[in-house]
């Protein structure tokens, strides 16, 4: 077949080269005859010449070719007619003239290219001239030398047109005449335009649908050319040239004309005219062939009004004076109605252009979005239609998870599926839209939104679950308020938060970390400005989070533990400013266990001991996040004054640490937590402390590398000496001053190990001598009994002798750093005041 | 010899086409004009000519081509212009024909012919005679008979295959007039390549039972190109100016007819040819 | 001219959605040449927006990233030297610095680091210290995470600027729909 197609396209190539050779030469003894001013031998050759363009046997791109050559050497033949010294001719004489041509097709084109000098010359009236010629060029019924002859008409015409303000208006007529003809002109063209479709047998027809498809803007252009007339009003188009264009529409009853050319008329007339016809248009709709994809043409109107919405506001208030969407949406139904078999992405790409105009025109109508999709669901047979609107609030839950059957809509048949890529975008569109331009958990609320939903195929569900928590997250702050919009959200997102019952599904793992941390984020939008109504919120979803699993839970519970501290501290707050009682020390805490907001941090604190519990429990979960979790709720517990939940936080920290936590790195840095954290507490009772800090001290000494049990011991320092100026803060000379002298002593056991040639340079311990000094230094600025300069001064002296001892030289950068140790001493006595004072004790 | 009108160059005359097929322009009269003028004899230098008197004869005559040598002269008008004598030199003489009844045209037909003449015979001796013809055109402009008339509507059709509806707008014709009409198709079922309309002639020579016809095509004139549909109303504009008709003769002298035809022709794809003949009258309004 | 951007405490998305839009649109790639990240990122996606940047990022590793076996942070050290002109920064989380947020305590590790500028963590809210001839910076929570503990602690960034022997660093700090720019000059001696 390939071979055929490649020969067929050498023969119409050389039969264009044969045409259009011949054309050359008549056109040679054409311009010849011209230049002698012989008009009887120039018409000859000119009818000769367009003798060429009565062949039948060029496709219609070849044919536009050898018109275009014509075209070109008619103009000589034009100007020549212009000058009547030349031809001796009034333009009345050379107008009956051309028609003596015995052929229809030359006397045709000479009669036209006459008629424009006719017309200029202001001889002819312009609507007469004009009336005659689109009538006399019926007698060319064959398609493509039909459409290239009015093309030729067409485009000679365009600047003669009498229209408002042209030159030829008054005695050449005026715009109604112009109109008149651009119209005529039109519904020819289209005929023979539909007609080229029946010409041959059914293996043609695609080459022929092809060819008409080329030629289509021939046809479309009458319509342009409309549009562009001075003098086209509202009126005019309303009153004539709608009915008429859509009466040929209708009539031709033609697959590719109709929806070409209403298509065409949408994009070329402005859009206040289609606001203002819209019955009109719509009317229409239903008349047209059952094959013609009307939706998509109403699409494209929606579309463009929609566009123009959001280009031009002050249009809106035509939309609205006109009650554009109740036409628009009673026209959506009544096509639906007219064509059962409408395809399902037909139904979907009209109500989502129904939809896009509700978002843009409507901004502040949220029913009509309900509308809207009460329609779309409708027009797919989503269950739950009419009658079951009412049990909505219990029955939605079913449908979005089950996506079934429940009998609703009367005899609708089965619902659509939209399981392939072009439908479920549609779909997922569809319902992301209205959830970009309104609030999101009120679009969630609407009456019709799961039963759009439930059209997804379960596989689809989780993309739209997704679409919806970004959505939320891109809200400010307070989306989700209360507990009944949380679980509207959750209603809808539980393909994420949940697996199926019965169902294991298969997720690529990073779209499920995706997936997860979306709905992490999600948790933060949860804001209501009521604390009860928070804390509900924060048990409504733990409910909901609990269901989903451990793989889930490692991802959902911090955030969820972190909202309910957030919470907390804001109990806290508002618990302080009551009490009066100063922002922080053992006093504000304990004012605010016993203040009105006592009972409210237990259950804060209850909930959280639970949530983290849960997380640790989890199998998969890694046991750090637990553990920091823990001790920052220890912190919240020992603020609110709770002493014995702190304690049972500190305490399920350590047995995570105790049992899960192994790799020393980790231990290492759980362990400054823990130190941390234990050192801003103020509330334990001095047994509590006691045991905590023993435990701490214990495992920093049991740290699996010495150096590390240097610095975590030295560390655990500051749990005797708590923060300045905190009440309730621990102050224990005597146990700070022994903990730095153990670690003192760990670091002198390094240095033995590295002299014994075991593990470990010199380096190390000089390092750690440094790190201790500098620890030393701390508490003695901040002037702790027991720490004072002699043991300084004794530290020092171990450092310099080291520093001279070293065989290999020391390495820079521990010189750098006791170098700055030794600026930073020298810096302090300069101070002045109690710190200066205390620093000339020491002497470098 | 030769001849010379009166009326010299403003004398009105008209071009027409000779056997040959060249173009000739010849004088033309009309019914009742005088035909006059002067007769020029020129003997041949130095000689002498005897002769028994000139005379001169208009004549107008019909020749039917398969009798010839029987022409039927229905205009006979003789004069005589020079008494028996001698001509040494050049000598002209003037003619009068007053109010001369030319009651036909001339024509050149297929079978026929019609024509005029003035014959200058000069007598010689022992039965000899010298004579020249000097042909002229006659041409009657005719009142237009019924300028109102109804025109042509006709219903005509193939069963199940072609069914159409033309109009003219009238069915008499002056010769500078326009052919306006239509074709509305009502029923297509054939592939119609074009649709053209031809004037034909048929020139009927003899009478009764002897009345020979031939007809000949004198325009094609295409008005359609390609198959229309049911509901198409074709426009037909055919001007008759450029094309070599006469008005319709009715019965010349008993001898002949000539009658005009418009002949609607549709050819389909397959060349073949459906047609439509309708008689109409031409008259000439005009000289 | 040379800008390092210091920023860190994500906690995207244990404490919060998401980085402020406003800042989002600041922080464009292009226009910074290295990327100091004092940790506390939290998940993959903040670290590869910072990737997005440029091509010269350092993290270090905070008390919640995840540092197990296929965290995406175990790769990342607890601190990091890093010479930028002629400036020696030093990156650290700060969890590590006890009493957390104690500018002494900093002081000290920054001794022990020997580095001009200590960017650190773990800090409630923004804060530049100069202590003796160096300077100690924290660019505070990009995403304000911890503004329900302390109001104040608006989300932050700092841009520092070295060119030659000074570092100019421009503090960020969003408060309520506005971007503020707090300036701090830093010389070396």
């Amino acid at each position: 077949m390939a071979t055929m197609n490649v020969s067929a396209q050498d023969e119409q190539d050389k039969w264009l080269a044969d045409a259009s050779s011949l054309v050359k030469q008549y056109a040679f003894y054409m311009k010849r005859a011209l230049d002698d001013n012989n008009l009887r031998e120039a018409l000859k050759q000119g009818s000769l010449m367009l003798g060429e363009l009565r062949t039948i046997a060029l496709s219609p791109q070849k044919y536009y070719e050898l018109y275009m050559q014509v075209w070109n050497e008619l103009r000589h033949l034009e100007a020549f007619f212009g000058e009547e010294a030349r031809h001796g001719k009034s333009n009345l004489e050379l107008y009956e003239l051309v028609q003596h041509a015995g052929n229809i097709l030359p006397r045709l084109y000479l009669l036209i290219t006459v008629g424009v000098v006719y017309i200029k010359s202001k001889d002819g009236a312009a609507k007469d001239v004009l009336k005659d010629l689109v009538e006399m060029a019926k007698g060319v019924q064959q398609p493509i030398h039909g459409l290239f002859l009015r093309t030729y008409l067409s485009q000679a015409s365009k600047t003669l047109l009498p229209d408002t303000g042209s030159e030829y208006e008054g005695n050449g007529g005026n715009v109604n005449d112009a109109v008149e003809f651009v119209l005529q002109n039109f519904t020819e063209m289209n005929k023979l335009w539909v007609r080229m479709q029946h010409g041959g047998g059914n293996r043609d027809r695609e080459r022929r649908e092809k060819e008409r498809r080329e030629l289509r803007d021939l046809v479309g252009k009458n319509l342009l050319v409309l549009t562009q007339l001075e003098g086209m009003t509202l009126d005019l188009y309303k009153g004539t040239v709608l009915p008429r264009v859509l009466e040929q529409v209708i009539n031709c009853k033609d697959d590719i004309a109709q929806p070409y050319l209403l298509d065409a008329l949408i994009q070329v007339f402005p859009d206040e005219f289609h606001v203002q016809t819209l019955d009109a248009f719509l009317e229409a709709c239903p008349l047209l062939k059952p094959t013609v994809k009307i939706g998509n043409v109403l699409a494209s109107l929606m579309e463009r009004l929609a566009s123009s919405a959001r280009d031009n506001p002050e249009i809106v208030a035509q939309f609205v004076a006109v009650e554009a969407f109740g036409k628009l949406s009673a026209g959506c139904k009544s096509i639906i109605a007219s064509q059962p078999s409408m395809d399902a992405h037909d139904r979907l790409q009209m109500h989502a252009a129904l939809m896009g105009f509700v978002t843009a025109v409507h901004r502040d109508r949220l029913d009509y979005v309900d509308d809207v999709l009460g329609a779309c669901a409708d027009a797919l047979n989503a269950p739950g239609g009419g009658d079951e609107k009412d049990s909505k609030e219990n029955s939605s839950d079913e449908r979005v998870d089950r996506g079934g059957i429940d009998g609703g809509a009367e005899d609708a048949g089965p619902p659509m599926i939209v399981s392939d890529q072009k439908g479920v975008r549609q779909l997922h569109a569809l319902l992301t839209v209205p959830l970009d331009t309104y609030d999101v958990v009120s679009v969630l609320g609407l009456s019709n939104y799961p039963r759009v939903m439930s059209l997804l195929q379960p596989a689809n569900l989780r993309q739209m679950a997704m679409t919806i928590v970004k959505s939320v997250i891109r809200e400010p702050e307070g989306a989700v308020s209360d507990a009944t919009q949380a679980e509207t959200l959750f209603r809808f997102i539980s393909v994420l938060i949940k697996d199926r019952e019965g169902v294991a599904e298969e997720v690529d793992e990073e779209d499920f970390e995706e997936e997860q941390n979306a709905v992490a984020r999600l948790v933060h939008a949860l804001q209501s400005g009521d604390s009860d109504t928070q804390y509900r919120l924060l048990v409504a979803s733990r409910k909901h989070f609990g269901q989903g699993g451990p793989r889930r839970l490692k991802h959902t519970l911090p955030p969820l533990a972190h909202e309910a501290m957030r919470l907390g501290r804001s109990l806290l707050a508002r618990a302080r400013a009551d009490s009066g009682s100063g922002d922080s020390g053992a006093a504000a805490a304990a004012a605010a266990a016993t203040g009105p907001m006592g009972p409210a941090l237990k259950k804060i604190l209850q909930f959280l001991h639970q949530t983290i519990s849960a997380l640790a429990a989890a199998p998969v979960s890694r046991h750090e996040p637990a553990m920091r979790l823990f001790l920052e709720a220890a912190q919240l517990a020992d603020a609110s004054g709770m002493e014995p939940v702190a304690y049972e936080f500190f305490e399920r920290a350590m047995t995570i640490y105790e049992d899960e936590i192994s790799d020393s790195a980790a231990q290492r840095s759980a362990l400054s937590c823990v130190v941390g954290a234990l050192h801003s507490c103020v509330g334990f009772t001095a047994e509590s402390r006691e045991s905590l800090v023993h435990k701490t001290t214990a495992y920093s000494a049991r740290l699996l590398k010495k150096p590390d049990q240097v610095r975590a011991v030295s560390d655990c320092a500051h749990l005797f000496w708590g923060p300045d100026g905190v009440d309730g803060a621990a102050r224990d000379a005597t146990s700070t001053v022994t903990c730095l002298k153990k670690a003192l002593k760990i670091a002198g056991g390094v240095q033995q190990a590295s002299l014994g040639g075991v593990g470990g340079g010199g380096g190390d311990a000089l390092r750690l001598f440094i790190e201790v000094l500098n620890k030393y230094l701390y508490f003695f600025e901040r002037g702790c009994p027991g720490v004072d300069a002699s043991i300084l001064q004794g530290l020092l002296e171990i450092i310099n002798g080291e520093l001279a001892g070293e065989e290999h030289g020391v390495a820079p950068d521990i010189q750098a750093y006791y170098g700055a140790t030794v600026r930073h001493i020298k810096h302090q006595k300069l101070k002045g005041g109690e710190i200066g004072a205390r620093y000339q004790a020491i002497s470098l | 010899m030769d001849l010379t009108y009166a009326a010299g160059p403003t004398q009105r005359t008209a071009v027409v086409k000779s056997d040959q097929g060249s173009l000739d322009t010849l004088p033309l009269f009309t019914d009742g004009d005088t035909v006059a003028g002067t007769v020029h004899i020129s003997p041949a230098p130095g000689k002498r000519v005897d002769h028994l008197g000139v005379k001169i004869e208009v004549l107008g005559q019909i020749e039917l081509y398969f009798d010839r040598g029987n022409a039927y002269d229905f205009v006979s008008l003789v004069r005589e212009v020079m008494t028996p004598g001698e001509l040494v030199s050049p000598t002209s003489v003037p003619f009068e024909f007053k109010d001369v009844q030319l009651p036909h045209e001339t024509y050149q037909g297929i079978n026929v012919r019609l024509r005029y003449a003035v014959r200058v015979t000069m007598q010689r001796s022992y039965g000899n005679t010298v004579a020249q013809e000097f042909r002229f055109l006659v041409r009657n402009a005719g009142i237009p008979p019924q300028l109102d008339g109804p025109g042509i509507k006709m219903e005509v059709g193939i069963e199940d295959c072609l069914h159409i509806e033309f109009e003219y707008a009238k069915a008499k014709y002056h010769l500078k007039d326009v052919v306006v009409g239509k074709i509305f198709f009502l029923l297509v079922r054939i592939k119609i390549k074009h649709m053209e309309v031809e004037i034909r002639r048929r020139e009927s020579t003899g009478s009764g039972p002897n009345t020979y016809n031939e007809s000949e095509t004198i325009a094609k004139y295409e008005v359609m190109d390609g198959a229309p549909v049911r509901g198409e109303s074709i426009p037909v504009r055919l001007f008759l100016s450029p094309y070599d008709l006469t008005p319709t003769y009715k019965n010349v002298s008993d001898r002949f007819s000539v009658k005009y035809y418009l002949n609607l022709v549709l050819v389909d794809e397959e060349d073949r040819r459906y047609f439509k003949q309708q008689e109409i009258t031409l008259y000439r309004h005009e000289l | 001219m040379v800008l390092v951007l210091c920023i860190g405490d994500m906690h995207i998305p244990h404490r919060v959605a998401d980085l402020p839009p406003k800042f989002r649109s600041l922080l464009v790639p292009g226009k910074i040449q290295h990327v100091l990240c004092t940790g506390d990122v939290c998940v993959k996606e903040t670290h590869d927006y910072l990737r997005s940047l440029c091509a010269d990022v350092h993290a270090v590793r905070g008390n919640y990233d995840d540092a197990g076996p296929d965290g995406f942070a175990r790769q990342w050290p607890d601190s990091k030297v890093v010479t930028i002109g002629d400036f020696k920064f030093g990156l650290v989380h700060g969890h590590q610095v006890v009493p957390h947020g104690d500018v002494n305590a900093l002081a000290a590790a920054q001794r022990a680091m020997n580095v001009d500028v200590l960017v650190a963590g773990q800090a409630k809210r923004w804060g530049a210290h100069k202590v003796e001839d160096r300077l100690i910076v924290n660019p505070g929570s990009a995403t304000g995470a911890f503004r329900d503990e302390d109001p104040e602690a608006h989300p932050s960034f700092v841009l520092v600027d070295v060119d030659g022997p000074r570092a100019t660093c421009y503090v960020y700090e969003l408060r309520g729909e506005e971007v503020k720019v707090d300036k701090v000059e830093y010389s070396k001696a």
